[in-house]
């Protein structure tokens, strides 16, 4: 049987469960409390992915710590993001793992960007290794995967009916080992789905004219549990029944109120799909594919390509079709709806082509900005599709960690310290929200965290400047913002109710708190690959627990 | 190659790298592609690679892969690092070979190959490397081996030496490789005696190339 309940199918046994509970054994106590748990809260994780880093400067807010504001947001890339300020969250000073150095200090010397996509959600080594960051063995450089599973798996083995995630590729492009970042297993990367294909997934979820309980109704309207079966529970509190009887009748009373209100958040309808623009004909429409820029192409008035991708990742989160769900836009890609013609990679390089070394591309950095404010527009839409769907008190954007992530800090240092990441949603209350918080070990809680550097190269707009990106000279100095991203994995999968064993890593059956993942949180332990470094392992286990409400 | 099938660089970062010849076809283990390639820049083109992404007549994406370009030249970076890198030079060809396709694509639906080149353009001069010569075929029943002699003439060791020889049609298109490894150390100056398994896909002609890790 599945784990993951179909919300109606619970609903509409709802009263008969709740009302047997207080006479049958303990354990049968448990799972009734489990499933109320599972069925209040729906959490989703949603991940929005993009390549290439940013212009750190532009991107991060002034202030690395403390309430964030729409005045914060304003003056930055993230200004379209102000209206939601007070939902989001901005965890700083965090590192990912394996970063490629021309001197190979601080990961594997296989290539700037295959070894960075395979080890960001795994933190896992590739294989093969190499030790020359200028290799020419291509087997190594280009071929070379992450050799254990990525979050998004390990999380769905534990969360996802199917027991894999929802896995978009927007633009509708397909993923090599130098841009993938979805691993099923180890070496085994996982393909993602088009719109076409992702929205037919959940067109099976549809309830149409379907006769709906009056408990279902009700549910959908926000009640709770409790006036649900509040008829039911005075009849039977009028029973003749022993003090022991009366208690544990209590006691269920207590625990209903407890679980609180069962939330439904909306109908998993063709009609709400329609509302947030994930249609068949839409989906058909963002297909992109060859020598069209997909993402950029208007669909509707109000809709890009991208946006629909969105859409239908807010229609599954709305359906639960899949509690673990990635939004993976594509590398290499050529935003000629931009007006920008050169492609993503070579223009994060500054250059007009993928090398590391030349004269600036003229308006190399205005581009690249371009670039970041188109991302921070389809974030911030998406973050409003899933605020517009209510959900009990709220909306289904506060059940989720909408989180974006990006491959690198800044595109042409290739630095993985000072990572541009941004949650929306607090994941039902689990995460603070309105903050930027600083969890650098170097400086904790500093509010004048470096935004790297940017804009020190290539900013005249002419081809005058040169750029080289072996000196990761645009980059943030390496001592600083180096929380490792292993520790923010543990919060993300602790919020969305993932199991560790006793060790403490993911285990499906398992009952502890995760407080490790991946090979390492060092990023120099991945030198030389699985096994080189002696004492390779997770040195600080646990989550961060300044991002946690109430702390 | 699939006839119709149409093959483009993509716009706006291909750099100096361009294809002269393909070959698109249903290998052992699924679709592979072969490809010669020519700097027809002015820089050497340092640790390159060979990316393709396969579209169907509707231009949906199929599949994407990637493999290394192959160089006959080495260089070293003049950064100070002393780090060696193979590189394309100009006007040099170069082969790829990717091998990893899924396997149930249908040839026939192919219509679009768009491939890139990523590489480094790096302050560079030439270095003696590795070398290759005495590259023989003999012809079985089976198909192909290839024998040769490799040589190091870094001044440092590599470990686990590697040849990788194409077979070529009389037009010199790639039409199918063989790779040979050894794990062993080769000492500066010294040679190793290769011979590759049977290669089922012979051409007329053949080209070989060198690898390794310093």
């Amino acid at each position: 049987m599945a784990r993951y309940m179909n919300r109606r199918i619970f609903l509409k046994g709802l009263g008969g469960a709740v009302l047997a509970a207080p006479f049958l054994s303990s354990i049968a106590e448990r799972e009734a409390r489990a499933q109320s748990a599972t069925v209040s809260s729906p959490q989703r994780f949603i991940v929005m992915f993009t390549h290439y880093g940013c212009i750190t400067n532009q991107w991060f807010p002034a202030k690395s710590h403390g309430p964030l504001t729409a005045d914060d947001l304003t003056p930055t890339t993230l200004a379209p993001l102000a209206p939601y300020a007070d939902k989001l969250l901005i965890p700083r000073g965090i590192r990912s793992m394996n970063e490629w150095t021309a001197r190979m200090t601080r990961g594997q010397g296989n290539d700037s960007h295959t070894q960075i996509v395979g080890s960001f959600f795994t933190c896992q080594p590739v294989t093969p290794n190499s030790n020359d960051p200028f290799s020419f063995e291509p087997a190594t450089k280009f071929q070379a995967q992450p050799i254990g599973p990525s979050l998004d798996h390990v999380m769905a083995q534990q969360l996802s009916p199917s027991g894999t995630p929802l896995l978009m590729n927007t633009g509708g492009r397909s993923d090599s080992a130098q841009s993938a970042v979805s691993y099923s297993a180890a070496e085994t990367m996982f393909s993602g789905l088009n719109a076409t294909q992702a929205y037919s997934g959940l067109t099976g979820l549809f309830e149409q004219d379907a006769p709906m309980s009056p408990d279902t109704y009700q549910s959908i309207r926000g009640q709770s549990i409790i006036d649900l079966v509040s008829d039911d529970l005075s009849t039977l509190e009028r029973f003749d029944m022993s003090q022991a009887d009366r208690e544990k009748l209590s006691a269920w009373k207590e625990l209903l109120h407890q679980t609180g209100t069962v939330i439904a958040s909306a109908q998993c309808t063709e009609e709400l799909g329609a509302m947030l623009g994930a249609t068949q004909s839409n989906a058909g429409s963002a297909g992109g594919g060859f020598g069209s820029d997909g993402l950029t192409s208007q669909v509707t008035d109000s809709m890009d390509g991208a946006d629909v991708y969105s859409s239908i990742a807010a229609l599954a989160a709305a359906c639960n079709a899949n509690p673990v769900i990635f939004l993976k836009y594509p590398g290499n890609y050529v935003f000629s709806g931009l007006d920008i013609n050169t492609e993503s990679h070579s223009l994060s390089h500054r250059l007009d082509n993928a090398g590391m070394q030349g004269n600036c591309l003229p308006n190399a950095v205005e581009m690249l900005l371009r670039v970041d404010d188109f991302y921070t527009r389809k974030f911030a839409n998406l973050v409003g599709m899933l605020d517009s769907i209510p959900e009990g008190t709220g909306s289904v954007l506060d059940n989720t960690a909408t989180v974006w992530f990006n491959e690198m800090s800044d595109g042409n240092a290739h630095n993985l310290n000072n990572a541009p990441i941004l949650q929306a949603g607090s994941a039902g209350g689990y995460f603070k929200t309105g903050q930027i918080i600083n969890v650098d070990p170097a400086g904790p809680g500093a509010a004048d965290m470096s935004n790297g550097a940017s804009m020190s190269a290539c900013t005249d707009g002419t081809s005058g400047q040169t750029i080289n990106g072996t000196t990761q000279s645009t980059g943030t100095e390496p001592s600083v913002a180096n929380a490792p991203i292993n520790k923010y994995f543990y919060n993300l999968m602790n919020a969305m109710g993932v199991k560790a064993g006793a060790d403490g890593f993911p285990a499906v059956g398992g009952t502890a708190e995760v407080t490790h993942f991946g090979y390492s949180d060092r990023t120099e332990d991945f030198i030389g690959g699985e096994g080189a470094v002696a004492d390779a392992a997770i040195h600080d286990p646990g989550e961060f627990t300044e991002l946690k409400s109430g702390s | 190659m699939p006839e119709g099938l149409e093959v483009s660089a993509l716009p706006g970062g291909n750099g100096v790298l361009e294809v002269t010849a393909l070959t698109l076809r249903r290998g052992t283990q699924g679709t592979e592609v072969y490809a010669a390639l020519a700097n027809r820049g002015s820089i050497p083109a340092c640790s390159a690679g060979f990316a393709v992404e396969l579209f169907d007549r509707d231009g949906k994406s199929l599949a994407a892969g990637i493999g290394g370009l192959f160089s006959h030249r080495f260089y070293q970076l003049t950064d100070g690092t002393d780090a060696i890198a193979g590189c394309i030079g100009p006007g040099d060809r170069t082969m790829a070979a990717i091998t990893d396709l899924p396997p149930d694509i249908t040839l026939e639906d192919v219509r679009h190959l768009v491939y890139r080149c990523p590489y480094f353009a790096l302050d560079v001069e030439p270095v003696e490397g590795l070398e290759i010569d005495a590259l023989m075929r003999a012809v079985s029943a089976d198909g192909i081996i290839y024998t040769g002699m490799l040589h190091n003439r870094f001044e440092g060791p590599i470990r686990d030496p590697s040849v990788t020889v194409f077979s070529l049609t009389a037009g010199g298109r790639p039409v199918g490789s063989t790779t040979v490894r050894a794990s062993m150390e080769l000492q500066p100056g010294a040679s190793w005696s290769f011979e590759t398994k049977v290669l089922d896909t012979g051409g007329a002609e053949q080209a070989a190339f060198p690898a390794g890790s310093l």
